[in-house]
């Protein structure tokens, strides 16, 4: 998933990949990563310095939701997906609860995150 | 009755001769002497002690024996006690005159019985019973008449006294009781003290006595409150001196009065209802006041301050909300600062009356307090029509608030005063947090309108306490950094205006500012030295040396301007001209002569004009008269055109000055369309928009009272243009200062968690803005994207310094 980032970069010294491609990449691996094990829900708790992650019971993340993330990013998204934006999305999609209601925005989450999370909870009520 | 006692003093022979020489005389002639007595003839009341005389019955010298009975023969004890007893039953009934028989018998006997007989105690116990009866018997006497109040207390009072003139004989007449018997044995009370505390138990203490007091009181304090007199006060005076003497004050007079007055009060307070909220603040200090008042001669003070104490209680304590949040809301709106204090001290009044509250009235007043500044700040600042009056407001109500915090809180001293001090500023905080820049701004424009305005007839130190009061409010501002802006942009335009009211007085403030404020305040005094070199260079270039050539305008004057010190905009009214605006032909020959002057002097840096500021004197020939002429530069060059033509299209003029629209239209409005129309417009119009086929003529017919007139005062004020460009000049170094705020404490730290790194930015920028966390938030990734820091691995909620 990290490697993809770079992958999708069409120019060396590149600090953000377009939207359009972002979502593309996007599409090909979030429905394996969700069917498999790799974006399983998870609960993260910190332990010290270090966090740990947990299977969760609790639903999380679903398949449709995929669709809101690149609505989102068509509409608000801005210029393009930055790396740390995508790097903390494969967080974000493991750790988050189906109804978004457990994110804290005071938390080191990207802004893009951030809104989306205000964005989408107003969509699925 | 001292006299009795002496006797003991002389012992009387028992056979005397002085007789002895005596010739015999009738027998039953007593001896021309009377008999010695012991004691003094009472009348004709037999005396116990019965003198005997030898009665010789004889005839001849017989010595006449004169034998004096000795106390030591055996009285009648158990006789003497039944008349005493009598003496003491009749004498203590009711409805009996008093006693008919002689007091000096039973004196004697009470003597002999207490000090030969040892009766003492049997002596007490029946004064203790006839005591008691007679009181009862009193008491009944005194029930069976059902009266009005005032009968009640005269016939207290009567009985009273009369009890009182009983004891007293009482006590004269059984005085060695009194004095051998009672006074002397510690644990037994006197005649007086028995017969009073007798009284106060049975009498004064029984429900029916305490239950017409009551009302006496009750009716009585009606009176006073309603200002009538029913009740007959000389008389319950006396009774409450009785129930001092009594030593029953408080559960006789001050209980009763205490509830009831706590009754009405309590049901006083169900006016709150019916009444504004000042309203019922004024009646509650009505009502205190007047119980305090209320005085009785003999009421002790602690019982009206009671009184008054409860009244405010009863009256307070319901109706707490309504006092400390309406009435103080009204009394704020309506600037009254007599009920703020009277509000303030009355609840500290009521506070200090209890120890135990689980939200004392003086607290409840601050937090309301602190709500109502909070939302009064907060209109203002937000309310957007009236930003010109923004400031004005502001000071106002902070006067106000002064004053009421400066009278002399009479009950609390510096506590509270300190505390309301702090509820204030804070209130102002909050309120000021409620608009984003807006209020800074405003602060430096009221500022800059004062120092253009100057002293004028004011003294130095009333400038002074203006600017005072104002600098004030800018200490409330979160926004410091927006006011230092405005300020600097002010004081420019001020400056090179020339429309500062004195130049010292502009430094004077800036010290004020960089000391108690903000440093970066001291650096504005440096544009004080640009205008000075300035002058200086300008000296010289009119004054040309010998090598250099002629100057080609005399009356040109140049301030050149370090970039770095000034916030002066390289201002393109049209962007593919490059050009701010074309001067007529002389002054740019001039304008560049000047150039080449200075480039002679500092051959290394680079001139750029800033025409924008520029200004310019014409003089003006109408036919009304002469004038002289003070405008921008802009106007200048607009009004020279006439010079050529006397009518110009908008388009025409354009074109000839290079000027952008948003410049040109101003400029012709302010020429044209203003108060004084050195231009008509050819095609008269209503309408202050400017049509670009719009024609302009010379207008002839222009008159004014002076002859010097000022036209630019468009150049002074910023336009809306000019304040968003700051705005955003403002947002731009917040940013910067983030970003450095945050690179700064990464580095330090090296590693660092987010919600710790937020609030370490927050505090390093808190002198100049309050930020936002948003802001942080969008800084922070903008440095994570630009790799100056980055997330840990394994935490993706701390950070990491990139070296």
């Amino acid at each position: 998933y990290n490697y993809t980032f770079d992958f999708a970069k069409t120019e060396t010294g590149q600090r953000s990949i377009s939207i359009e491609n972002a979502c593309a990449f996007w599409g090909l691996l979030l429905p394996a990563g969700l069917k498999g094990r790799a974006l399983q829900h998870m609960d993260a708790k910190a332990d010290g310095e270090e966090v740990v992650y947990t299977p969760s019971r609790e639903p999380g993340w679903k398949q449709e939701y995929n669709d809101l993330w690149f609505e989102y990013l068509n509409e608000k998204g801005g210029k393009g997906v930055s790396k740390d934006t995508w790097l903390m999305f494969f967080d974000f999609v493991r750790t988050i609860d189906d109804k978004f209601e457990k994110h804290d925005v005071e938390a080191a989450w990207p802004s893009a995150i951030d809104d989306f999370a205000v964005w989408v909870k107003s969509r699925i009520d | 009755m001292a006299a009795s006692t002496m006797g003991y003093l002389f012992e009387f022979p028992t056979t005397g001769s002085a007789l002895t020489a005596l010739k015999g005389k009738s027998i039953n002639d007593d001896s021309e002497l009377p008999p010695p007595r012991k004691v003094a003839r009472h009348g004709s009341a037999s005396s116990p002690h019965k003198h005997r005389t030898t009665a010789t019955g004889r005839t001849g010298l017989n010595p006449i024996e004169i034998k004096l009975r000795t106390p030591a023969q055996a009285p009648d004890f158990a006789a003497m006690h039944t008349l005493v007893y009598k003496f003491i039953r009749t004498f203590l009934q009711t409805g009996k005159g008093g006693y008919s028989g002689c007091l000096g018998d039973i004196h004697e006997a009470c003597k002999v019985l207490v000090l030969e007989a040892n009766q003492g105690d049997a002596l007490e116990g029946v004064l203790t019973t006839s005591l008691r009866l007679c009181c009862e018997n009193i008491l009944r006497e005194f029930k069976s008449s059902d009266a009005s109040v005032n009968d009640f207390l005269e016939k207290f009072l009567n009985w009273w006294s009369w009890w009182h003139r009983r004891l007293d004989t009482l006590r004269a007449v059984l005085l060695f009781l009194d004095i051998v018997h009672l006074e002397s044995h510690e644990n037994k009370s006197s005649i007086r003290e028995a017969g009073f505390q007798r009284f106060k138990d049975t009498v004064l203490l029984s429900s029916y006595t305490m239950r017409n007091i009551e009302e006496a009181l009750k009716a009585w304090s009606n009176d006073k409150r309603m200002g009538v007199l029913t009740v007959d006060e000389p008389r319950l005076k006396k009774l409450v001196r009785c129930t001092e003497d009594l030593g029953c004050y408080e559960p006789c007079i001050e209980e009763p009065y205490l509830s009831r007055t706590t009754e009405f009060y309590a049901k006083e307070s169900a006016k709150a209802t019916s009444k504004t909220a000042v309203e019922y603040l004024q009646l509650c200090a009505k009502s205190y006041e007047q119980e305090k008042e209320i005085e009785m001669g003999d009421f002790r003070p602690e019982t009206s301050a009671a009184s008054s104490l409860i009244a405010l209680q009863q009256l307070v304590i319901p109706h707490i909300d309504l006092l400390a949040k309406e009435a103080l809301a009204d009394i704020i709106a309506t600037r009254d600062h007599k009920y703020f204090v009277e509000l303030h001290n009355m609840l500290t009044r009521v506070t200090s009356s209890s120890k135990s509250w689980t939200a004392s009235p003086s607290d409840t007043l601050l937090s309301h307090y602190r709500s109502d500044i909070i939302s009064r700040v907060k209109d203002i600042v937000t309310d957007t029509e009236h930003d010109a009056t923004m400031v004005d407001n502001l000071l106002e109500l902070k006067e106000f608030l002064d004053t009421c915090l400066s009278k002399e809180f009479l009950d609390d001293v510096e506590q509270s005063d300190r505390q309301y001090t702090h509820a204030t500023s804070e209130a102002f905080e909050k309120g000021f947090a409620c608009r984003r820049i807006k209020p800074a701004e405003m602060i430096a424009r009221k500022i800059d309108s004062l120092m253009r305005e100057g002293q004028k007839s004011s003294s130095d130190g009333e400038f002074f306490v203006k600017m005072t009061r104002i600098l004030t409010l800018y200490r409330f501002s979160p926004d410091k950094d927006a006011f230092r802006t405005f300020y600097k942009r002010a004081l420019t335009k001020r400056l090179l205006l020339g429309r500062s009211a004195s130049d010292d007085f502009e430094k004077q403030v800036l010290e004020v500012l960089s000391k108690s404020y903000d440093a970066a305040f001291s650096d504005m005094t440096q544009m004080f030295k640009d205008l000075v070199v300035s002058k200086d260079l300008l000296d010289d270039y009119r004054h040309p040396k010998r090598n250099e050539p002629e100057r080609p305008d005399l009356n040109l004057s140049v301030m050149v301007l370090q970039h770095s010190m000034w916030p002066v905009a390289k201002k393109v009214s049209k962007p593919n001209t490059g050009v701010e605006i074309r001067l007529p032909s002389k002054m740019e020959e001039a304008l560049n002569d000047y150039a080449d002057f200075y480039r002679t002097r500092h051959g290394n840096r680079r001139l750029t004009w800033a025409h924008y500021l520029g200004t310019a004197t014409l003089r003006a020939y109408f036919p009304a008269g002469k004038k002289e002429l003070s405008v921008s530069l802009y106007q200048a060059t607009v009004l020279l055109l006439f010079n050529e033509r006397d009518e110009w299209s908008t388009e025409e003029i354009e074109d000839r000055t290079s000027l952008g629209t948003s410049d040109l239209v101003p400029t012709i409005q302010s020429l044209a369309l203003g108060k004084q129309q050195l231009l008509r417009r050819t095609d008269a119009r209503i309408g202050k928009n400017v049509k670009r086929d719009d024609r302009f003529s010379f207008n002839e017919e222009f008159t004014d009272t002076k002859v010097k007139i000022r036209v630019n005062t468009i150049q002074q004020n910023d336009t809306v243009e000019e304040i968003q460009q700051a705005v955003k000049v403002i947002d731009q170094h917040r940013d910067a200062s983030l970003e450095a705020a945050i690179v700064r404490v990464m580095k330090a730290a090296k590693t660092m968690k987010h919600q710790q790194l937020v609030n370490e930015t927050i505090d390093a920028v808190s002198k100049h803005f309050r930020p936002d966390v948003n802001a942080i938030k969008s800084r922070i990734e903008s440095l994570i994207e630009r790799e100056f820091i980055a997330r840990k691995d394994g935490n993706t909620n701390v950070y990491s310094y990139l070296a």
